[in-house]
């Protein structure tokens, strides 16, 4: 029995995999959602003073330097270094699991809308990002570019990727770790399923170079929920060896098993002050990413 | 454990159904490819071995679920020991004796119960393709179900409502309606459950024929005798009735009881007491101890202050058989004799008319005492010979009545014939005395032999010891003497025949003569009685002769004071009653008198007549519910009944050695199979209820493990 087929308001593959349609779904995905009518979240949070400007009417009353008009009684606004240099790497992990589907799009293929969509989002408001592929054995980190007129260039980049590795993404990790700026934003897209205690080795190194860190977990409904019944013969789609058996014996078992995985996750991920989000393939794109884009506002209010 | 049915086990073949079932979906495959195999290998790593049991336990399950309902349509059921294949086919008789002799009981179990349990095992291992009957017998057959049918469930839930019958045991009945049964069918056998009395074994012959019969039909016979006890006492009332069957008010009336051990080992002495309608004891006696088959006579003595109907039972402690140890009698006590006195012409050479010595010695008393004298003589004409009339009367003396007419005497033989005594004298004259031998309305009631043969030689009365009631008085040292008077002619009477002499001259021929004629009695004089051939009614043994003749001729009863079970009971009542209900109280109605019928009239008379007299005991008649009873009576158990003697094994082969099959079995103890079936249930109520557990268990286990059942 498959599963239900997921809510895809948007997307099917072969769209997924053309770039201009991509760059046109993650448009309407982000206007959708209303994420561009708001002051991006997705702003950092360095709090390093460069100069202040005279406060002009319309500025972020937040930011007014009150010590100044008490002093001089006039209205001047701070300003800060990365309010003109944001950077966002979105990373995706590019590891043979991420070609997993139980219907509609893979986790990889969503993935890449997620990632089309946050890419389509940083260069609206002007910040620069850059993609990533980890996982493939030799991580891939393209230029940055911070103009919005480079977005079909970033769509490309995305569309023609595939998952096809099987190395630990931790070690890639490390290994971009130096071409990455300090006070970046590093959103991992990945389903964590191979190796991931390098993840987590790696993550204490961003930490110190105060980037922030957020983790998309990709999880199809199927290893979720495992709904097959009968007999059934499971291919590892890394190579592991096939499993002969009866799903709904156990599926009770394996999806407490499952959840206490994710849980693991997160945990690890709040201990190293990484922001975890369970992305369920079976929902729709739009409210998962408008999910998290609104929580983002909460937070950084 | 044997089956019933055994080709239902075929029903075995359908366990290969969850097995290929299951084999069938180990096959189906369905290929995933799959990226969190971590998890699945984590889970089944850890599950895998646990659920391959389970696995294996829904299916042994299952399968074993399917096994049982194969079993049960089987029909297995426990066999007896030594049986070792299913049990024969063909027809089967079950034969049990319901006789009365079959409620004799150890205490805990009668016979009848035990025959009966065993009757029940027996109908239970008839087998698919057989049938079964169902044959009880006392003193008649009583098929329960016949003939065979094929649904052993009816002739086990019919058995189970029968219980004994108050008659004796006549197996030639019983074997007959089981040969019956079986009539047209070729083979078969015949249980025989019994208490083996041996009085039902008597007919020698006819048994014969019978065993003869099942030869020649390929009938067996099994036998089983289940009494079981060597040794016992069994004391039974054979007879119990008063010396007067209606006994005169205030008048003492002497009462005999008659007991016997029919059992197998001498009884010490016990209590008898008799006891009125109310069951008040009224007399109480002593039975000494007797040996097995030894009897005894108890009399004893009693008077009824008033006249009425009364009932009396005589009791015996319970023992080996209770139901012979009581015997119920019913009678009329009346106030009066009443004798009525029809007189023929005086003879010649007599001063007195022919009744006037006969009627002052029924009536030795004068003046205000005659009317409470317990005699009352009516003087009635050939008017009153009419059937009416005799009805009041309890004696009618003809004293020198030379001749009847048709009318007058059928009236008088119709009154004795149901119970009235009739005293002839003959008359003194010679004309009268010829017409006398010859008139056939008179010589209906002589015997044949009288004859005009007037001895003329004096003669006197023989000194005794006689053998009649009548004179055996005088057979008492202290009670005087009856050689007192002469004769000095006689007519000359038989002494043979159906005559009983009561006072014979020392030449033996009789002065005196009785016979009896249905249930009523003739007095016979060959003397006139008027003084002219003999002085003896001037003598003083007279009047003790006639009253004792009277008291005599009044024994014989109106009605009976008991039958038998089955046997009808009769009384008259009077003409204008014809037509009306009458009511009956039974043993079985206790306090109310149940509508029973309606007067009848039969014969020239109003009568009732009682039929159902199946239960032993006290039976009142009533034409008002709330009056007086117009009958009563008892219905007592045939004496023969209470002799147990058994019959015995080579008198059994003696009769039915050709088809008789296995041994003569003996014993009241339950088979193995008989105490194992009364303690655990049938197989297939085990087998059904194990299903039943079985399939909760399944049903259960599938939810648990989250299986599709």
């Amino acid at each position: 029995m498959t599963p239900n087929p997921p809510q895809r308001d948007l997307f099917d593959p072969e769209t997924v995999n053309r770039a201009g349609a991509l760059g046109l779904y993650a448009r309407k995905v982000v206007e959708g959602y209303k994420v561009g009518e708001h002051r991006s979240p997705l702003k950092g949070f360095a709090i390093e003073f460069a100069q202040h400007r005279e406060y002009v009417p319309g500025d972020d009353v937040r930011h007014m330097d009150w010590k100044i008009l008490g002093r001089t009684d006039r209205l001047f606004i701070k300003q800060y270094e990365q309010d003109t240099n944001f950077n966002a790497q979105i990373l995706l992990d590019c590891s043979a699991s991420m070609n997993f589907r139980s219907t509609g799009l893979t986790k990889f293929e969503t993935a890449k809308v997620i990632a089309a969509c946050l890419s389509h989002v940083i260069l609206q408001q002007r910040d620069a990002v850059s993609i990533g592929f980890v996982g493939q054995g030799t991580p891939t980190l393209l230029p940055r570019t911070d103009t919005p007129h480079r977005l079909s260039w970033v769509m490309e980049s995305l569309a023609g990727a595939e998952a096809s590795g099987g190395a630990p993404i931790g070690d890639d990790l490390l290994k971009l770790a130096p071409a990455i700026p300090r006070r970046s934003i590093l959103i991992l897209l990945t389903d964590l399923l191979q190796d991931e205690e390098s993840v987590f080795t790696a993550l204490p190194r961003f930490r110190f170079q105060e980037s922030e860190v957020i983790l998309f977990h990709f999880l199809d409904s199927a290893e979720l929920n495992l709904p097959y019944q009968n007999k059934v013969r499971f291919e590892g789609l890394e190579g592991e060896a096939a499993l002969t058996t009866q799903p709904e014996d156990f599926a009770e078992a394996y999806r407490k098993e499952v959840s206490g995985y994710c849980r693991e996750m997160r945990r690890q991920c709040e201990r190293h002050d990484a922001h975890y989000t369970l992305v369920d393939t079976s929902k729709p794109l739009g409210e998962t990413l408008g999910e998290y884009l609104s929580f983002r506002r909460r937070v950084h209010r | 454990m044997l089956l019933l049915s055994p080709l239902y086990l075929l029903g075995f073949l359908a366990v290969l159904a969850p097995i290929l079932i299951h084999l069938i979906r180990r096959r189906k495959v369905t290929v995933v490819p799959w990226a969190a195999h971590r998890f699945l290998v984590a889970v089944t790593r850890k599950l895998q071995k646990r659920k391959r049991i389970e696995d294996l336990l829904l299916l042994l399950l299952r399968c074993l679920l399917l096994l049982l309902l194969a079993l049960l349509f089987a029909r297995p059921f426990w066999s007896g020991p030594g049986q070792t294949t299913a049990p024969e086919s063909g027809a089967l008789v079950v034969l049990l004796d319901a006789s009365a002799s079959m409620n004799a009981s150890d205490g805990v179990r009668s016979l009848f119960e035990v025959a009966r349990d065993r009757a029940g095992e027996a109908l239970k291992k008839v087998g698919g393709g057989s049938s079964a009957a169902l044959v009880l017998f006392a003193d008649q057959a009583y098929p329960v179900v016949s003939p065979p049918t094929s649904d052993r469930s009816v002739p086990i839930q019919e058995l189970a409502r029968q219980s004994t019958r108050p008659g004796v045991s006549n197996l030639t009945a019983g074997l007959l309606a089981a040969l019956e049964a079986l009539e047209g069918s070729r083979g078969g056998r015949v249980l025989l459950l019994s208490d083996g009395q041996a009085i039902a074994w008597e007919d020698g012959e006819e048994l014969a024929r019978l065993a003869q019969r099942m030869k020649d039909q390929s009938i067996t016979l099994e036998v089983l005798n289940v009494s079981s006890r060597a040794d016992f006492v069994n004391l039974g009332i054979t007879d119990f009735s008063t010396s007067r069957s209606r006994p005169i008010s205030g008048q003492p009336v002497e009462l005999q009881v008659w007991v016997r051990n029919g059992g197998t080992a001498s009884a010490d002495s016990v209590r008898l007491v008799v006891k009125n309608t109310e069951g008040i004891p009224v007399q109480e006696a002593w039975v000494p101890a007797l040996d097995p088959g030894e009897s005894s006579r108890i009399d004893l003595k009693m008077t009824f202050p008033l006249s009425g109907w009364q009932g009396l039972t005589a009791q015996l402690p319970g023992d080996y058989l209770a139901t012979d140890n009581q015997r119920t009698i019913g009678f009329r006590v009346s106030d009066r004799l009443r004798v009525g006195i029809l007189e023929g012409a005086r003879g010649a050479g007599s001063n007195v008319d022919p009744a006037y010595f006969l009627s002052a010695a029924a009536v030795p008393v004068v003046g205000a005492a005659v009317g409470s004298f317990p005699v009352q003589v009516i003087s009635i004409g050939s008017v009153g010979i009419r059937t009416e009339a005799l009805r009041d009367l309890d004696v009618v003396l003809l004293a020198g009545v030379s001749s009847l007419s048709d009318e007058e005497s059928d009236a008088l033989h119709d009154f004795v014939e149901s119970g009235g005594g009739l005293w002839i004298n003959p008359p003194s004259g010679d004309s009268e005395l010829s017409r006398f031998l010859a008139d056939p309305g008179l010589r209906r009631f002589l015997p044949e032999a009288v004859s005009l043969n007037i001895v003329e030689n004096p003669g006197y009365p023989a000194a005794g010891p006689y053998n009649h009631p009548i004179t055996g008085f005088w057979n008492r040292r202290d009670a005087g003497s009856l050689v007192g008077f002469e004769v000095e002619q006689y007519l000359h009477m038989p002494s043979s025949g159906d005559v009983s002499v009561v006072l014979p001259l020392r030449n033996r021929d009789p002065l005196f003569a009785t016979r009896t004629m249905g249930v009523g009695r003739v007095f016979l004089s060959a003397l006139p009685l008027d003084g002219t051939w003999s002085n003896l009614p001037l003598s003083p043994q007279f009047v003790p002769i006639v009253q004792r003749s009277l008291a005599w001729l009044s024994g014989s009863m109106a009605s009976l004071q008991s039958v038998s079970p089955g046997q009808d009971w009769v009384v008259r009542v009077p003409a204008s009653e014809v037509g009306k209900p009458f009511y009956i109280r039974t043993p079985r109605s206790e306090e109310i008198a149940q509508l029973a019928g309606r007067v009848e009239f039969r014969a020239g008379q109003a009568i009732v007549a009682v039929a159902d007299t199946r239960s032993l005991g006290l039976y009142e008649i009533f034409l008002d519910p709330s009056g007086e009873p117009e009958g009563l009576f008892g219905v007592n158990l045939v004496p023969s009944e209470s002799d147990l003697e058994e019959v015995t094994v080579e008198e059994v082969a003696a009769l039915f050695g050709e088809v008789l099959q296995g041994e003569v079995r003996k014993g009241s103890g339950s088979s193995t199979s008989g105490r194992l079936g009364s303690l655990i249930p049938e197989p297939w109520v085990i087998l059904a209820f194990a299903l039943l557990i079985l399939s909760a268990g399944e049903i259960f286990l599938a939810q648990r493990l989250s299986r599709p059942s």
